[in-house]
């Protein structure tokens, strides 16, 4: 009686019906999983800074960027929350931090906002841009930004960059065969950034449509025990 | 447990990528199984089918992806798309083989479903391949799918001549399936891990007549040694694929060479060999050089076969003391000391395990084992033989990854070897003690468990990491932030992996790699030690228009604290404790 079933379409039958089936007890722990967070008696997912394991809405790490501003850097699940803010509530007031979200990795978030201080304790609401409901909340004290080196006492910069139009590259898939360029000496650029399991060069990409490139600026190019060893 | 529960997190997480991969893969298998059942009839037994369309997917897939790419090339990619899926419902009506048998597949599955789960314990927590390898295959793929999308050749894919088959492929599940790039590497590769082990159990229970000894094989091979999975760790994902459709070749020759010619017809044989080589040369150029030395160990097994004994005694003494010269002129070279040190370090029991089982394998395989020790010898002269190639300049033959990634196969062979010799001997000196076979099979199955419970590393390697979650705050502030046309320096260092190499050759030392992929920024590299304090860089820097430069968490990446001592030159534009930004200021 089995024996038909040996056959290749009840077999693809099968094996569809198998993936249509986890795929579906899959998406109902998700769905459960969901309705537990938000539903459990009204009550607001909390978090906290990040553990070892990544599981659920945390705070990675405290920064700052150029014009003092606190950066807020979050790891959010995949599809668990809407596009959002946060709302940080101190003791001299609330104020809000616009969030971004990184392209190909959707966990990925950072906030910015007004600086916060060294040992400071504050409350921060993640909020959904779309109905201002509140999602989550987290109580924090900011122990350490972090930050190694004198970073956090640099001023922002009073003299305006020079910013490159572009950089010099070959459009050449060539690897230079020239000398070893001068300890502290800039070479031309030249694209060359390939290995054995690579294809050959790096220059131009037409990602977008915009050409983009990457050179390379020797110097020193020796082997040091620091450099050593490649593919560990 | 936690592997297995991390493993099928992760299944989880990828559920979607994995179907289509499987899916794709599934077909890949299934034409290859109809080919092996036209051609061979019932010869074969279902498993044995399957264990081998296991190595041979990656054939029919990468000429159907080529293809693909052609035709939305010349026409649109919705056109190459219809044409695809005709073909791949005719072909696999036109390819089907013979009813298959249910539980020689279950068993199959079983196993592989089984490994698909520890090996995706590896994709725990991580959201960017490994390495520096890796986002230079996502540029490539990137540039594939840009080219469907656009309907225009991508000057970039112009010079890219090499390894065309795991590019050409994933750019095809990524752009037609709409799965992110990445999660098409990530997956892709813990999938190919898989299959992997599979076709050495063919080779094996036929060479044996031992499906035990077959299994040990295919144990070994998956879970024995560090590689092939700490390739992931490298990104090496194109030489993984390699293996994979490495084995179907070898699978073919022994078919072709060692097999009946009356039950395995030689000129299906060499069909199919043909297509493994050629589908083999676009997966990864460098398999020539391992053909050309498998083609050279062969005729010195035939020319070995026709001496006296004593001759015979003598070259086996000559091939083994040759690997001892060579092994002692790789440990003194700086690039290649690696290469023992991985298996040394990692994979030690499993060496002394094999070493032993070799013995017996010696007694009862001559030929073949004569034949894994020479093709080990060439091998190893390959790492020190030069030749000239146009673009990359004089290097050697095979370099030390690519040999590191591949030992672990004749490894595995051996111990298959030995393991059926070892049985055999206990079968010829007490032939009433069965009991005592099993036993020694028992206990060879569990050193090898015990070793994997104990040692073998599910998990990604930390050694290239090279992405933090703070990297990726950094990318998406610089993509938000900064100028479309700033150029930003990142640190490298030179590539030492070979014992003749260009020296110029530079690679990534941190995330910052992967910004020009990710991002489309120009970026510059730098050596990771420059003197980023002397006035004359920071000059040159302002004259090469570098607005930017990017420290990444690695040990190598650029010192923060000389930058932040300099805030006259260097000003912190994004600071995170793992990745931080600084902005080249203080030009005139």
């Amino acid at each position: 009686m089995l024996k038909k079933f040996t056959q290749p379409k009840y077999l693809l039958i099968l094996v569809a019906g198998i993936i249509v089936i986890s795929s579906l007890a899959w998406f109902a722990v998700r769905l459960n999983r969901l309705q537990e967070r938000s539903g459990e008696s009204g009550k607001l997912v909390s978090f906290d800074y990040c553990a070892e394991e990544l599981t659920k809405l945390c705070v990675v790490s405290f920064g700052r960027d150029a014009d003092d501003n606190t950066i807020v850097n979050l790891f959010v699940p995949e599809d668990e929350f809407p596009i959002f803010y946060l709302k940080v509530t101190r003791a001299t007031g609330e104020s809000v931090y616009e969030c971004d979200k990184n392209d190909e990795v959707k966990t990925s978030v950072y906030c910015t906002g007004d600086p916060l201080n060294l040992e400071e304790r504050f409350d921060i609401q993640i909020v959904s841009v779309k109905d201002d409901q509140i999602l989550a909340q987290g109580r924090f004290t900011l122990t350490a930004f972090l930050i190694t080196g004198p970073t956090a006492d640099v001023q922002t910069p009073q003299t305006t960059p020079e910013v490159a139009s572009s950089t010099q590259t070959e459009s050449t898939p060539t690897v230079s065969s020239g000398t070893s360029v001068a300890s502290g000496d800039l070479a031309t650029a030249t694209a060359t950034q390939s290995n054995n399991d690579l294809a050959t060069p790096t220059t131009s990409v037409a990602v977008n449509q915009t050409a983009t490139s990457v050179a390379v600026i020797r110097a020193t190019p020796t082997a040091t025990s620091d450099s050593y060893p490649s593919y560990p | 447990m936690t592997v297995w529960l991390d493993g099928l997190a992760s299944l989880a997480a990828h559920a979607a990528t994995v179907t289509i991969i499987l899916l794709s893969i599934l077909w890949g298998m299934w034409i290859i199984r109809g080919l092996l059942d036209q051609f061979y009839k019932e010869r074969l037994s279902e498993f044995e089918k399957l264990a081998i369309a296991a190595a041979g997917w990656p054939a029919p897939i990468l000429f159907l992806a080529l293809l693909l790419f052609l035709i939305s090339l010349i026409f649109t990619s919705t056109i190459g798309l219809i044409v695809t899926i005709g073909i791949i419902l005719s072909s696999s009506f036109v390819f089907r083989g013979e009813k298959l048998s249910l539980p020689q597949t279950f068993l199959f599955f079983l196993l592989g479903f089984t490994s698909l789960i520890l090996h995706f314990a590896f994709l725990k927590d991580m959201f960017l391949p490994s390495y520096f390898d890796s986002a230079e295959h996502y540029r490539l793929i990137h540039s594939i799918t840009e080219t469907y999308r656009l309907g225009i050749l991508s000057k970039e894919l112009l010079g890219t001549v090499y390894h065309l088959g795991f590019h050409f492929i994933s750019a095809g599940l990524s752009f037609f399936f709409q799965q992110s790039i990445v999660d098409v590497i990530l997956v892709f590769g813990q999938v190919i891990l898989t299959f992997l082990p599979f076709p050495l159990f063919f080779l094996i229970k036929n060479e044996t007549d031992s499906t035990l000894a077959g299994i040990f094989t295919a144990l070994l091979a998956g879970f024995g040694f560090h590689m092939p999975q700490h390739l992931m760790n490298w990104g090496k994902y194109p030489a993984l694929l390699s293996l994979a459709i490495i084995s179907f070749v070898l699978c073919m020759a022994y078919l072709a060479f060692r097999g009946n010619p009356h039950s395995y017809p030689r000129k299906y044989s060499l069909i199919l060999l043909g297509i493994g080589i050629l589908a083999s040369i676009l997966i990864h150029s460098r398999t020539i050089v391992l053909y050309a030395i498998l083609g050279i160990a062969s005729v010195a097994l035939l020319i070995w076969k026709r001496q006296r004994s004593s001759i015979r005694v003598l070259t086996i003494l000559f091939v083994l003391g040759l690997i001892v010269i060579e092994i002692v002129f790789s440990r003194s070279d700086s690039a290649l000391k690696l290469l023992l040190e991985g298996y040394l370090v990692k994979d030690f029991w499993m060496l002394i395990l094999v070493g032993l089982l070799t013995i017996f394998s010696f007694l009862y395989f001559t030929e073949t084992t004569f034949l894994l020790f020479s093709v080990l010898a060439f091998m190893g002269l390959a790492l020190f033989t030069p030749f000239f190639l146009p673009i990359h300049g004089v290097q050697s033959l095979l370099d030390r990854p690519y040999v590191q990634m591949f030992l672990h196969l004749p490894f595995s062979l051996l111990g298959g070897l030995g393991f059926a010799g070892l049985i055999q001997t206990i079968k010829r000196l007490l032939p009433s003690r069965e009991l005592l076979m099993r036993f020694t099979a028992v206990i060879l199955f569990g050193l090898v468990l015990i070793n994997i419970a104990f040692q073998y590393n599910f998990y990604s390697s930390p050694c290239c990491r090279f992405t933090t979650r703070d990297d990726l705050a950094a990318f998406t502030w610089l993509d938000h932030s900064i100028p479309e046309d700033a150029t930003i320096l990142i640190a490298s260092s030179s590539l030492y992996v070979a014992s003749l190499q260009p020296s110029q050759i530079q690679t990534g030392v941190d995330a910052g790699i992967w910004i020009q992929p990710l991002l489309a920024r120009n970026t510059a590299l730098a050596w990771q030690g420059m003197q980023l304090d002397s006035s004359e860089i920071h000059s040159q820097l302002c004259n090469k228009k570098v607005g930017y430069i990017y420290i990444g968490g690695m040990p190598q990446s650029f010192s923060e604290p000389i930058l932040a001592a300099l805030p006259e030159w260097y000003s912190p534009a994004f600071s995170l404790p793992k990745a931080k930004v600084y902005q080249v200021i203080g030009c005139h």
